[in-house]
């Protein structure tokens, strides 16, 4: 499967030019990093967007941006993932039932709450009548959309899909996730000393990734999608015996790894799953992190996917996500990417030059 | 379909007529409806709105599922490891490894825990552990914990189509040889939060709801949770598993018409009846019987029965079996494929309870009473807001 076109938005500003991965780094001192992108005007009308939440504002554009860049007007799919869905609108819908007593409610974030939001409404403002899917297993939500076009593409080779990843910061969950260890409690953080503070959870963030990829390669072609894997659970051992088995079922060692993209989101509790293979296996191998820079959330892994493909690209490597002090050989070609939340959702993307 | 055939080995379900498939099919061929008064759930509707209500407390089904005290199962979980399990029982299979996957649907998901512990999550830790029931994949989680799971298990949730399209991508990670088996299908329990969403669009009926009857008010909400087991014919083969019938098409489209509501021409439902004939290979006039969608709501039955209007020049036997099991969201499109697959077993068609009076803009009425007759292939129809379509076309074990 070859990535046609990528698209990100998240607390960086990613709006610079093809030949850069992001303008100057954004820096926030809470554990809290919204979308830096706000020109929403630009790609939806003033009345679609009044009723739009977050998450279907930053889905549409990002999903705007791609099939822009492709030239591509009408996708043969749409497959989203999010972890949380429209989360703000949901919590909306239930504060008011609750505070009512199930009184008369306006049915318009009820409406708006139901998690193929996104995906339903990127159809409508595109009339597109194609497939339709979305998935939300937690942080293997963009992996298994991923993978449901990474199998149609292998069936028909021809066709553009449009596969992304969404989910947006709400208020009351992030109260939530300091009560149960999700979200780190210090009250001032600067996310890129992320990996500084030892403490359970981690920083929260939001986003969109929306990619557009076909079973043909183009011109314009980032990647190739060699194959993706997710496993539910995996203990520490298992972890390693899973990647090598992966990377062997591709006709890989572990030194063909040029690049090796972690999930790293500084949870003390969590954070050994990455470890375990950064010093073991893939020691030698330069190393990325970027939850850092945009947060964690269910789908950030999206945006390490946009990161993978930019690097393919740029034949670099941005110093900012640098974990060690390998650098990549002369020419870059075949990328690892490796993510979990909270011990679970453990997914591999392998990609590659093409 | 791609080369492999798609065989079902296994079936479980509960839901407001049964605890499991023997029972939900004496319901239906006793035209024995489980639609009545809300008793569990706890909400200002109970006498306002009958729903399709499952006779079981969360602690009765912790129970009988053996788990420790502080199991922290959201209903929906509870649900779907009850019918889950029966589905693995009935496949016989026993070890689970990673070429075993899992693809649940779920619309609300923990939707029951969230609007009880809402405002309280601060005042107990205990209730911390809860938390997370706000992502449905944590009620997915908790089924494949139960059923020891690990590899492949994600989540689908497209509102009301979830279960059928569960069933799709299982199909197709079977045939692209990324697994063994599959356990697909879905799970939804009552909530407050639906039955009150639904109550603010206006599409719930106070009276037993009457599929695509011309005075029909709206629907009945339920709960239930149906799996299937899937495997290819070869596989199953091999292993001597008795094989309940064929999955033989699939396939899913959208109406891109509005978030909630249909479209006049049925465009997204005639799309996906399209397509998963031409995924089956099948002309329409094979259809021996469709499990219509059929809601109830004057929308719905509408739209879907344009679209089957404008596909089969004949209409097949056709029955809508919410007015038994109420509209049970995500897990409708799992239960009805289990349906289906009685259907060819026991060679019938089923009932559409409490239809009077046929639509006047349609040219067909539904099948009113249970019958015996040959059948060899089902149409199964689920749609869903955001324009989901998707439609499961299932044929008779040979």
């Amino acid at each position: 499967m070859f990535v046609n076109g990528i698209s990100t938005l998240n607390a960086q500003d990613i709006s610079s030019s093809e030949e850069t991965f992001f303008g100057e780094v954004q820096t926030y001192s809470s554990p809290i990093l919204k979308t830096y992108f706000s020109d929403f005007r630009k790609y939806i009308k003033p009345a679609a967007m009044r009723r739009m939440s977050s998450s279907v504002k930053m889905g549409v554009v990002a999903a705007s941006k791609v099939l822009a860049s492709t030239n591509i007007t009408q996708p043969d799919a749409i497959i989203v993932g999010t972890g949380m869905g429209c989360k703000t609108d949901s919590d909306v819908f239930l504060e008011n039932l609750l505070a009512s007593n199930e009184g008369l409610l306006s049915p318009t974030k009820f409406i708006q709450s139901t998690h193929n939001t996104v995906a339903g409404q990127i159809a409508l403002q595109l009339k597109c009548k194609a497939y339709n899917m979305t998935f939300v297993q937690g942080a293997a939500s963009f992996e298994t959309a991923l993978l449901d076009a990474f199998l149609q593409t292998n069936s028909s080779k021809n066709k553009n899909l449009l596969v992304g990843g969404v989910d947006e910061i709400s208020k009351y969950s992030n109260e939530l996730h300091q009560l149960d260890g999700q979200l780190k409690t210090e009250q001032e953080i600067c996310n890129l000393n992320l990996l500084d503070y030892v403490s359970a959870g981690s920083i929260s963030g939001e986003g969109a990734s929306f990619f557009v990829v076909s079973g043909e390669k183009s011109e314009a072609s980032y990647a190739s999608v060699k194959d993706i894997e997710t496993y539910n659970q995996l203990g520490k051992d298992g972890l390693k015996n899973k990647v090598l088995n992966f990377l062997k079922k591709n006709e890989l060692n572990t030194e063909d790894i040029d690049v090796f993209i972690c999930g790293n989101n500084a949870d003390v509790n969590y954070d050994d799953f990455y470890h375990s293979l950064q010093t073991d296996i893939f020691s030698q191998t330069p190393q990325l992190y970027y939850k850092h820079l945009v947060g964690e959330f269910y789908t950030s892994s999206g945006f390490a996917f946009w990161l993978a493909c930019k690097i393919l690209r740029l034949q670099e490597i941005p110093e900012i996500c640098q974990l060690n002090n390998f650098k990549p050989n002369s020419s870059i070609k075949t990328i690892l990417l490796y993510n979990q939340y909270k011990g679970r959702d453990h997914s591999f993307i392998l990609l590659q030059a093409c | 379909m791609d080369n492999e055939r798609i065989v079902v080995t296994g079936m479980g379900v509960t839901s407001a007529i049964g605890n499991n498939v023997e029972e939900n099919f004496s319901a239906l061929q006793q035209s024995k409806s489980g639609i009545g008064k809300i008793e569990i759930l706890e909400t200002v509707h109970q006498d306002h709105f009958p729903v399709g209500e499952i006779k079981m407390s969360n602690e009765a089904l912790a129970e009988y599922l053996k788990l420790p005290d502080f199991h922290y199962f959201t209903r929906a979980a509870l649900l779907g490891a009850y019918a889950a399990k029966q589905a693995l029982q009935q496949a016989n299979i026993e070890e689970i490894d990673f070429q075993t996957g899992f693809v649940n649907g779920t619309s609300v998901g923990g939707m029951d825990v969230t609007e009880k512990l809402y405002h309280t999550y601060k005042e107990n830790p205990s209730n911390f552990l809860f938390i997370e029931a706000q992502h449905p994949g944590f009620t997915t989680n908790k089924i494949a914990d139960y059923l020891g799971i690990n590899g492949v298990v994600t989540t689908i949730s497209t509102a009301c189509s979830s279960g059928a399209n569960a069933v799709m991508m299982g199909a197709k990670l079977l045939q692209k040889k990324r697994l063994k088996r599959v356990l697909v299908g879905a799970t939804d329990c009552l909530s407050k939060f639906t039955l009150n969403g639904f109550h603010s669009l206006r599409i719930l009926s106070s009276d037993l709801c009457q599929p695509f009857d011309q005075h029909r008010k709206g629907l009945n909400l339920g709960e239930a949770a149906g799996y299937l087991v899937l495997e290819t014919e070869e596989d199953a083969k091999k292993r001597n598993q008795p094989i309940l019938a064929y999955l033989e098409g699939y396939a899913n489209a959208n109406d891109a018409h509005h978030q909630t509501a249909s479209s006049a021409t049925g465009e997204g439902s005639f799309l996906a009846m399209q397509q998963a004939l031409k995924n089956a290979n099948l002309n329409p006039q094979q259809i021996d019987y469709i499990n219509a969608h059929g809601t109830a709501t004057p929308n719905n039955d509408l739209s879907e029965g344009t679209a089957i209007q404008r596909l089969f020049q004949e209409t097949p036997m056709l029955s809508s079996t919410k007015a038994f099991t109420g509209h049970t969201l995500a897990a409708a499109g799992a239960i009805e494929a289990v349906f289906s697959i009685l259907s060819l077993q026991h060679q019938c068609v089923f009932p559409n309870l409490n239809f009077q009076t046929k639509m006047e803009d349609l040219n067909f009425s539904p099948q009113t009473s249970f019958q015996k007759q040959e059948v060899n292939y089902v149409l199964s129809n689920s749609f869903g807001f955001g324009g989901n379509c998707s439609s499961l076309i299932f044929s008779k074990a040979l």
